[in-house]
């Protein structure tokens, strides 16, 4: 053995260490500014719309129709209420098991350019503005059965399907592939290993997709305008007839130019956001329960 | 890989050895049909099981592996099930629970991997909550639940600490009168401890193929072995 020489080491001195250093705490001090206005915005939306919406939100309003005239106080948003729940609902039960099962196809069993194609597709259908999805319902649905609550399931399933597809593949693909592989070593069918080992792994996070495509879905305005229309009268149950909806209520109330539409208004908004982390939070405590309880 | 003929006794230890990358591996996972799987995997040949030979097409690779069962290199419980079912969850697939209760199958595949002792207060924790070795035994016990013939093993202790890789080895030492254990392994001392006969894979040159050099009894192997390849291997003068 020969020793190596090593000469003087090359450790940083103490100017170079605080140029170092220096950068460092820039950079830190960037990140740390962006992480603030990303929440701070979001907490700024949330604050603003409770306390504007909270004034006019009351038993009355989650249980009353709009009164006849804008201007006037008081009445609620009960017809949208039950529109919101009922078209998402249905979108929600055609789009989710459509798009986890077209997940579970891609990320299981496709290979080769077939499924490559599908992927680009659904990405492309993820960035169609919504607008054009309820002209498309429109155009082959409304002009020829007329403006209902289901039309508007079918533009909201449309819109919700690449985003379930998408959220669900991402979270199949982070299942490792060893938790495959050792299913199939116990002879388990491919069948078999993607319902007792892959979805059971995903769920979490294929639960936290759903929610988030039925979210947009609740939020979303502009394709229902040119499919179910609306329907300020009175509170519809049946689908196949004109419904209203919160996010479609809140629209029309907003431009009314009526305080007390826009109060109004308010209220369905902060309605809106309760029903939906109502409904993430509830989905959430379900599937931890189903993870665990099918240990 | 080409050219790999040996015969593993029954109720023996073989184990496999020779470099990285000669094809041990993909020589085992042959053994139960995981090599398939693989996309663009290929196989020539066959391999005789209990008089059969399991690449004939009127058998169902499933059906294989519940036969043959197989350790893998790192631990992977069912990070969703629980200790319980990960133990029973081969039986559960195979639907043949009629006969005995899940209960005892459960108990006597953990003692089989040496686990019930330190598991059996905690069967409905998550299998995740273990140990990596107490996590790969639990894979050992799980692999044994459905009685298989032959237990394949793909270097089982590689991820583990030398205690628990002492313990694996202990109990490859008691479960090989029940069963037939073919063991991968690159470490040597390993294959010496608990294996009763040996191959040697090596390739030649990166890009060719894997062949098995020789194959007979571990102390034939490692005392005097008749193929200068595998004596440079295993004095350590090469890899």
């Amino acid at each position: 053995m020969t020793q190596l020489a090593l000469g003087t080491p090359g450790f940083r001195n103490r100017a170079a260490l605080r140029r170092r250093r220096a950068k460092s705490a820039v950079l830190v001090g960037l990140l740390t500014g962006a992480v603030v206005v990303a929440v701070g915005v979001l907490a700024w939306v949330l604050i603003y719309v409770a306390i504007q919406g909270i004034g006019a939100l009351n038993l009355g309003f989650l249980t009353q129709t709009p009164p006849g005239n804008p201007a006037a106080a008081g009445g609620g948003f009960y017809n949208g209420i039950v529109g919101s729940l009922i078209i998402v609902g249905i979108a929600a039960l055609m789009a989710i098991p459509l798009g986890i099962g077209a997940a579970i196809y891609l990320v299981e069993y496709g290979r080769g350019r077939f499924s490559g194609t599908i992927r680009f597709f659904n990405d492309v259908l993820i960035g169609i503005p919504t607008i054009v999805t309820g002209a498309f319902i429109y155009a082959i649905w409304v002009t020829r059965f007329g403006f209902s609550g289901f039309a508007g399931s079918l533009a909201l399933a449309i819109v919700m399907l690449p985003l379930v597809t998408r959220t669900t593949e991402e979270m199949l693909r982070l299942v490792p592939n060893e938790l495959r592989e050792g299913s199939l070593a116990l002879g388990a069918t491919r069948s078999q290993t993607v319902m007792r080992v892959c979805i059971p792994t995903a769920l979490p996070g294929i639960i936290t997709g759903a929610m988030l495509a039925v979210a947009r879905a609740m939020g979303e305005t502009a394709p229902l305008l040119l499919t179910t229309l609306g329907n300020e009268l009175f509170t519809e149950y049946n689908p196949t007839r004109r419904m209203s909806t919160l996010s479609l209520q809140i629209f029309d109330n907003a431009v009314t130019g009526f305080q007390e539409g826009q109060a109004r208004a308010w209220a369905g908004a902060l309605t809106l956001i309760a029903i939906v982390l109502i409904f993430t939070f509830v989905a959430r405590f379900f599937g931890r329960r189903v993870r665990t309880s099918n240990a | 890989m080409a050219d790999v003929n040996l015969a593993a006794p029954a109720h023996r230890v073989t184990a496999i050895i020779g470099p990285s990358g000669c094809g041990k591996s993909t020589l085992l996972r042959c053994v139960n049909r995981m090599h398939e799987i693989v996309p663009g995997a290929r196989v020539d040949g066959r391999v005789m099981f209990g008089g059969q030979n399991i690449y004939d097409p009127d058998i169902d690779p499933g059906s294989v592996r519940s036969e043959i069962g197989m350790v893998f290199q790192r631990p992977n419980p069912f990070p969703t099930k629980s200790i319980f079912e990960n133990a029973i969850i081969g039986v559960r697939l195979a639907k043949s629970a009629g006969d005995r209760k899940l209960d005892d199958i459960a108990e006597s595949a953990l003692r089989r991997a040496q686990l019930w002792d330190e598991v059996k207060d905690r069967l409905n924790k998550p299998a995740v909550s273990l140990s990596g070795g107490q996590q790969q035994r639990l894979c050992i016990a799980r692999a044994v639940a459905v009685d298989p013939a032959l237990l394949l093993m793909d270097e089982p202790c590689s991820a583990l600490d030398p205690i628990a890789t002492f313990k694996i080895e202990e109990l490859i030492g008691e479960i090989a009168d029940q069963y037939t254990v073919i063991i991968v392994t690159h470490n040597m001392q390993q294959a010496t401890r608990v294996s009763q006969f040996t191959g040697f894979m090596t390739i030649e040159h990166a890009g060719e193929p894997g062949r098995l050099v020789e194959f007979g009894t571990t102390d034939q192997i490692f005392g005097s072995p008749a193929q200068p390849a595998t004596e440079a291997y295993v004095s350590g003068r090469v890899g």
